[in-house]
């Protein structure tokens, strides 16, 4: 039961803003009814299950998919009406690896990439370019996923765009290269101003990144937070309980987790500490430990919620 | 376009080798080819014209939305550049392929003790070595954007348009199956816009189909509708997926 996940987030100003966004493939729903708010300057990291439609939100925000229902805005311009506005302001990592051109050297592709973009960096560019071990001469088409990441991710990077959508940018990579790319990013984030939704199933890497969360499942958007909201109100209690206990009826609606063992429960709950340690003793419970959740806990309890 | 070339290399390899053998194999005096440049010589380049496009938006078609659609463009625009950009080459192939065939209609003779004939070609169907794989280029162009399934519409088109022309014969209307094949053989069909051939309409009444002498008048009108009406086209579908 997630009723009571916040899936709004306050006030603020905000870098995307979708309302209402329902996309169908087919019979199958890919989104269905997403609002999607990411303030500016945050990192927000989109989890979900592979096909909770997080590739088609990014894309929805490209005009490269259009939702059948509801609107897009990035930096207040709509995706539909104002696209290459928008596509001007955004750097883009997809998740396929075949992006660009297959007969294309890498060079010659920056070369061709930096063309439309007028804020093109290509001092910055040359030293991504070195960071990320391209090699310029070799084509497009040869790449392993991992070098086609790499070389997106200087294409996405190099013009400074104050929005980045990241779809599993560490993808395909090795790990020496994975924790040089999440530098890179860390480091591009102190240098220019930029927004960041980021998509991966490799939630444990951006942990130090993430400071907003939203979570997709089914394309619904079950949950989005900060990661403050998330610290504060997203704990893992271990209580002893009595043989024979009842549980505790008025936490429906907000426990995500629970594991049972002899004489004693653990609960993962959204909510405030101290109204759900007073709720558990009231109700026989012994509280003995409680322990916010690391980001990918946290990922886990929110994506797979039961009780 | 190395490949490109490579076919051409072995194309006229061997044309020249065929006309060797044929010299060698036949009494002195006796081993024609008659081989020079003309309008129809033009067909093949028309053909590969038709695949171009295919090339073109590789991987890049509307359906998948790739690298070409993400960029920060207006489309419409965009995707005629990309239009535009993939005819230079194709001219450039084009005149690649007619220094080729020049060349070999100059070698052949040359080999078989012909005169060369190449000034007994009309101005116009010059041109046609170019404009000829415009036509294709745009045709394909308009299905290969303007659709997810451009093989589908392409064979579905060239598929019905056969079948329908059989059936209005098989059902006894021949003279409505006449009128549906002037769009490629009529006098302004497409034939007549490619290389400005057109079969005789008087010879069709009487069931029988003779290809026509080529024609420069029928040429200078059908060529600019069908490449005006295939820019059209183009336009159309480059502008179906605007902003």
């Amino acid at each position: 039961m997630t009723g009571s996940l916040p899936t709004r987030l306050r006030d603020g100003e905000l870098a995307v803003d979708t309302r209402g966004l329902t996309k169908r493939f087919g019979d199958q729903v890919a989104l269905n009814d997403v609002t999607l708010q990411v303030p500016t300057g945050a990192v927000y990291l989109l989890v979900g299950p592979n096909g909770a439609g997080k590739s088609t939100t990014l894309k929805v925000l490209l005009d490269l998919v259009r939702a059948e229902t509801g609107t897009a805005e990035v930096f207040g311009l709509n995706t539909r009406e104002r696209a290459p506005e928008v596509r001007a302001n955004v750097g883009y990592v997809p998740e396929r690896p075949d992006w660009g051109y297959g007969w294309m050297r890498v060079g010659r592709l920056l070369e061709h990439h930096a063309l439309y973009y007028p804020t093109w960096d290509a001092s910055y560019a040359a030293r991504l370019a070195q960071k990320f071990e391209l090699r310029t001469d070799r084509k497009m088409g040869v790449l392993s996923k991992g070098q086609a990441r790499r070389v997106h991710l200087t294409m996405a990077l190099a013009h400074r765009p104050p929005l980045l959508l990241l779809d599993e940018p560490t993808d395909g990579l090795d790990p020496f290269m994975r924790d040089e790319t999440l530098g890179v990013l860390a480091d591009h984030l102190a240098e220019s101003p930029t927004t960041v939704v980021l998509s991966t199933h490799h939630v444990e890497e951006v942990e130090g990144l993430a400071d907003h969360i939203g979570v997709l499942r089914n394309g619904e958007l079950r949950a989005q937070m900060s990661r403050d909201d998330l610290n504060v109100n997203l704990r893992r209690y271990r209580v002893e309980v009595p043989d024979g206990w009842s549980g505790v009826a008025s936490l429906n609606g907000t426990v995500l987790r629970r594991l049972t063992a002899p004489r004693e429960v653990q609960w993962t709950v959204w909510g405030p500490e101290a109204e759900i340690v007073q709720k558990l003793s009231g109700a026989g419970g012994t509280v003995r430990e409680v322990v916010p959740l690391s980001l990918i806990d946290a990922t886990l309890a929110l994506l797979n919620p039961n009780d | 376009m190395i490949f490109f070339i490579c076919v051409l290399i072995l194309f006229s390899a061997l044309i020249i080798g065929n006309t060797i053998h044929g010299v060698q194999t036949h009494p002195p005096g006796h081993w024609r080819t008659g081989f020079t440049y003309g309008a129809p010589v033009a067909i093949p380049i028309f053909l590969m014209a038709l695949l171009i496009p295919f090339g073109v938006w590789r991987a890049e078609d509307p359906s998948r939305r790739a690298y070409h659609w993400s960029m920060p463009v207006a489309r419409g625009p965009h995707t005629i550049a990309k239009v535009f950009a993939g005819w230079v080459w194709l001219m450039i192939a084009a005149a690649v392929y007619l220094a080729f065939v020049i060349a070999l209609a100059m070698i052949v003779p040359k080999i078989t003790g012909e005169a060369v004939r190449l000034g007994d070609t009309a101005g116009w169907e010059w041109i046609v070595a170019f404009t000829a794989p415009t036509l294709g280029y745009l045709l394909t162009s308009i299905a290969v954007i303007g659709s997810d399934h451009a093989w589908r519409w392409i064979g579905g088109l060239y598929v019905g348009y056969w079948v329908l022309i059989g059936c209005l014969s098989a059902f006894g209307m021949q003279d409505m199956g006449q009128a549906v094949r002037t769009i490629t053989d009529g006098a302004y069909g497409l034939n007549a816009a490619m290389i400005g051939s057109a079969r005789d309409a008087a010879s069709a009444s009487s069931g029988h189909m003779t290809v026509r002498a080529l024609s420069m008048s029928n040429w200078l009108i059908a060529m600019p509708l069908w490449i005006l009406g295939s820019a059209i086209g183009v336009t159309i579908a480059s502008f179906r997926h605007r902003e």
